[in-house]
């Protein structure tokens, strides 16, 4: 038995025979595509691998109203890795490998919060319509989508993956965290906590997840336990006059009965108070009680050595599994025991703490940080990452690496504090991108956006390593000429070429009247840079080398909107609003160019790698297939129907007015 | 309707070929990408660049709940109770004055195809969108017969039948079980395995070599790999080089980030190896 290629044509050969003699549509046969996909040998199965640009926040926004966008970025439990929330898609940042990928599934809109389960597997995503999606992460499978009926601010798993709590509207919910087989119904409502007066934005589990903390704008903090407890009122502290951005546990240090024992709280304006709490049944003599276990320990480690101090220790250990930390807390008084204050002349915008070493991170409204020690509140540094406000803070376990995002400048940085380095330091275009191009390798690709920056990503790594920014206004196309020359042109009326090796821009290109440019094209030698403007509609040529201008290439009589260069000849064909493809041939004195007629205004034109076929667009949402040699049409292909799709909820509005116009 | 609400009056703005030649790829304003068949001028494959509904022109139905009289009514316009914490104009009472939330259109304003033909980008509202060729989970063999199997490779493996295990493993089109006869082959026997592989085989192999050395610790192997393949089949490639141009980039970019990795850490090396010479020349002359 053998398949082959030829017997498959065979078969297919004779299916159209066949077909043909009793006048079968062709696509009733078995294989219609067969000998498309033995031609072309390409593969279509691309999948959406990566998306660069801004590392955090929400790409195009606008810089006023951008301040409070975006989500909160997490480490896995690992450390290395950060998942950093991009509009509707998650960034997930490989600190040690230093690559970054995208997950593969899509929240319904903006994430506004994410949540990771202390294993790793789960992770949970939350948009601004308050959709949530439960994904697998490891293979970045949506498991579950589910939508909370009120506003969900913050979520997060508890420490021993057994619940997530959500933030709703006032009220704190506690869920069972799902597993990861596929269920029916996998969220199951654990309990709903309420009494705080406003919006909750923070939400802190106790080590033992046994009791939960969440804060307000209102100002005050509640203590619940997560399940009933005897005699135990929940808990309110309020000492704010601000809302209160972060509310936090202290380590409970060993040998302390494995009871709560402080909490730290951070409001907007710029204070901390640290809450003691007090326990009834406890002596009051607990330090006198600590020491004497310590010093008896001290003691039975002198004379016994190490099998008694393993005996000290599990029955210690075995005292503290008796109770849970919610257990103790009827028994409690929590009072204030120190008020700090930051001094930093503006908001605190975000916080976060690292249980294990004790270390506060603020962030505040002014691009400032600062690291605080607890409880001393002894400030390690303080330092100005940018004039953004500071959305979301994030520390890894092991307190070395602090990430912090700006939504307004789409930034992702992770210091290392010990060390005081960048370890990634990565933003977007402002207001958008609007042009790439492939280098001739592939190695490199070049973007160009409306702020007027370049910036230029390595593609295997998915990271921006070099900003260029000599233009001032938006970039409007980029070409690579070789692979360590990027041309740019730009509304600001220059044409300007970079140098990969310095990174600088060493050729400017003018016209002789300032004009907008808008295309842009270099020939395949690297010897002619041609450009096209909206308003005079002329095509400008320079010599590569010198920057001087050769010529001026007149003729359309509207926009020119796009520019490419034979791949092979020196011609150079021009699209352009006025319905004409018009190719010129720059190495030739005389002579009218050839002028390809179109039905509409031309947008778009590309050569086949081969230069004997030319594909340009119309605004009718029609490709046409040229050949290159004597001008004919080859091929149409009317891709209206398959662009078509999507309303703009902006526009409807003239759209009413229009009909009532009309009416 | 106006034409810019007409969900029909969309169009590419910018078109792009594969690398072959065979397939355009077209994108333009609206939320679909799409690669068309050339000489059967079919539409191979639509993409759509977001399913983010914070963007405008997504959904293909707006749902009328949502609009009123003076325009759409943002349901999640949550800034009154969202900490606002940009800095207002000194004096202002009422928040901003110039702060407006405004929708942005989902729109691809660039596609470009990368020279290796595994991958292509298109530049939306959201960034660069990279999509790339994830065929490891494929499975697409070529003239396959009963004796073309895993184990049919193991075992030419195991009796040193290196040639005949390559191209059985490359019938199969697999890039694991490829990988490992490629490690498997000894030093030694590269260039007579390259001689057994015929001409159809060359350019599937090719590509097989860049990827395996993009993330293999074994570089010099892979380099005489491809200095055997370019010195045994060379002048064949130079004259189909069209077909080979894709394996030839991804050969190219593997070597060269190979090669600007390694370049860095050298130059790093010889100028430390400068200071700590120049160091102690110092030091004996002080002496």
């Amino acid at each position: 038995m053998k398949i082959t290629g030829t017997s498959f044509e065979k078969k297919l050969k004779a299916q159209t025979k066949h077909a043909k003699e009793h006048k079968l549509p062709i696509k009733h046969l078995a294989f219609p595509f067969i000998s498309l996909f033995k031609r072309s040998k390409m593969k279509f199965n691309y999948k959406l691998h990566r998306l660069c640009g801004s590392a955090y926040g929400e790409p195009n926004a606008s810089n006023t109203s951008s301040a409070s966008a975006g989500g909160n970025i997490v480490y896995t439990s690992s450390g290395n890795v950060l998942l950093s929330p991009v509009s509707n898609r998650v960034q997930v940042v490989d600190l040690l490998t230093h690559t970054v990928r995208t997950l593969a599934c899509e929240a319904r809109s903006n994430i506004k919060t994410l949540a990771i389960s202390p294993d790793d597997r789960l992770l949970l995503i939350i948009d601004t319509e308050n959709h949530a999606m439960l994904v697998n992460f490891q293979r970045s499978v949506v498991l579950h989508r589910f939508t909370f009926k009120r506003t969900v601010r913050v979520c997060k798993f508890s420490p021993c993956g057994l619940y997530f709590a959500v933030s709703y509207g006032n009220h704190v919910q506690v869920w069972h965290a799902p597993g990861l087989r596929r269920e029916f119904a996998p969220f199951v409502l654990h309990r709903t906590y309420t009494g705080l007066g406003a919006g909750v934005i923070n939400i802190e589990w106790s080590p033992d997840s046994s009791v939960i903390m969440a804060s307000s704008r209102s100002g005050t903090v509640r203590i619940w336990t997560i399940q009933t407890t005897e005699g135990y009122e929940p808990f309110t502290l309020s000492g704010h006059k601000c809302s209160v951005v972060g509310a936090f546990f202290e380590k409970i240090p060993p040998g302390s009965g494995g009871r709560l024992r402080k909490v730290y709280t951070v409001s907007s304006d710029g204070a901390l108070v640290s809450w003691a709490c007090t326990y009834s049944d406890e002596d009051d003599d607990l330090e006198n009680k600590a020491g004497l276990i310590e010093s008896s320990d001290a003691a039975v480690n002198f004379f016994g050595g190490s099998v008694n101090n393993a005996f000290s220790s599990q029955s210690e250990n075995s005292g503290q599994s008796n109770m849970t930390q919610a257990e103790h807390l009827p028994k409690g008084v929590w009072n204030v025991s120190a008020r700090h204050y930051f001094h930093q002349d503006t908001d605190v915008t975000a916080t976060n703490f690292s249980t294990a070493n004790n270390l506060l991170i603020v962030g505040f409204a002014s691009g400032i940080f600062g690291l605080y020690e607890l409880p001393s509140m002894s400030n390690i540094h303080t330092l100005s990452l940018s004039n953004q406000v500071i959305r979301t803070v994030a520390i890894n376990d092991t307190g070395e690496w602090l990430a912090f995002g700006c939504p307004s400048s789409q930034q992702l940085l992770v210091w290392e504090w010990r060390s005081e380095t960048y370890i990634i330091k990565q933003r977007g275009h402002a207001y958008g991108m609007r042009c790439m191009a492939y280098s001739n390798d592939g190695v490199v690709v070049a973007t160009g956006g409306e702020d007027g920056s370049i910036k230029l990503w390595n593609t295997s790594s998915g990271f921006c390593y070099c900003t260029l920014k000599s233009h001032t206004a938006a970039i409007t196309a980029c070409v690579f000429s070789n692979s360590s020359v990027v041309l740019t042109s730009s509304l600001d009326g220059t044409v300007r070429a970079h140098d990969l090796h310095r990174y600088r821009n060493f050729r400017t290109y003018t016209s002789p009247t300032p004009c907008q440019f808008t295309s842009l094209a270099v020939d395949p030698s690297g010897e002619v840079v041609v450009a096209g403007t909206m308003d005079p509609f002329h095509i400008y040529t320079w010599s590569m080398q010198n920057g001087k201008l050769l010529d001026i290439l007149t003729g359309h009589v509207g926009p020119i909107s796009d520019l490419r260069f034979h791949p092979t000849r020196g011609t150079l064909a021009s699209a352009s609003w006025d319905g004409t493809v018009k190719v010129w041939d720059l190495y030739k004195r005389e002579g009218e160019p050839e002028s390809i007629k179109h039905a509409q205004d031309v947008v778009c034109c590309a050569f086949r790698p081969d230069g004997k076929h030319m594909c340009t667009g119309t605004i009718g949402g029609l490709l046409s297939i040229w050949n290159v040699d004597d001008c004919k049409l080859v091929c149409e292909i009317d891709g209206k129907r398959d662009i078509a799709g999507g309303k703009f909820t902006s526009k409807t509005i003239c759209v009413i007015r229009v009909g009532q116009n009309e009416l | 309707m106006t034409s810019d609400n007409n969900s029909s009056s969309r169009y590419f703005t910018s078109v792009c070929y594969s690398a072959d030649g065979s397939c355009v790829l077209a994108g333009g304003n609206s939320k679909y990408i799409c690669i068309y068949e050339i000489s059967q001028q079919i539409l191979v494959k639509k993409f759509q660049v977001s399913f983010n509904r914070s963007l405008d022109g997504i959904l293909d139905e707006l749902n009328s709940k949502k609009l009123a009289d003076g325009g759409p009514i943002d349901v999640n316009d949550d800034s009154g109770d969202e900490a606002d914490f940009s800095a207002n104009v000194p004096g202002a009472k009422r928040g901003d004055d110039g702060s407006r939330k405004s929708r942005v259109e989902v729109m691809t304003a660039q596609v470009a195809f990368s020279s290796t033909g595994r991958e292509w980008a298109a530049v939306s509202n959201e960034g660069l969108h990279v999509y790339s060729l994830d065929d490891d989970m494929i499975f697409d063999p070529i003239s396959l017969t009963e004796e073309i199997t895993p184990g049919a490779v193991r075992a030419n493996l195991r009796t040193g039948k290196h040639s005949i295990a390559l191209l059985i493993s490359l019938h199969l089109n697999e890039y694991a079980l490829v990988r490992e006869v490629l490690e498997e082959t000894p030093y030694g026997s590269i260039p007579h395995v390259v001689k057994a592989i015929g001409s159809e085989h060359l350019e599937r192999l090719m590509q097989f070599i860049s990827k395996c050395m993009l993330d293999s610790p074994h570089l010099e192997f892979y380099m005489a790999w491809c200095l055997e393949m370019l010195k045994t089949h060379g002048l064949f490639m130079e004259k189909q080089r069209g077909g080979f141009m894709r394996a030839f980039r991804a050969m190219n970019r593997s070597v060269q980030i190979h090669h600007d990795e390694l370049k860095r850490i050298c130059d790093e090396n010889r100028y430390t190896l400068d200071f700590m010479e120049d160091q102690t020349q110092i030091i004996l002359d002080r002496n």
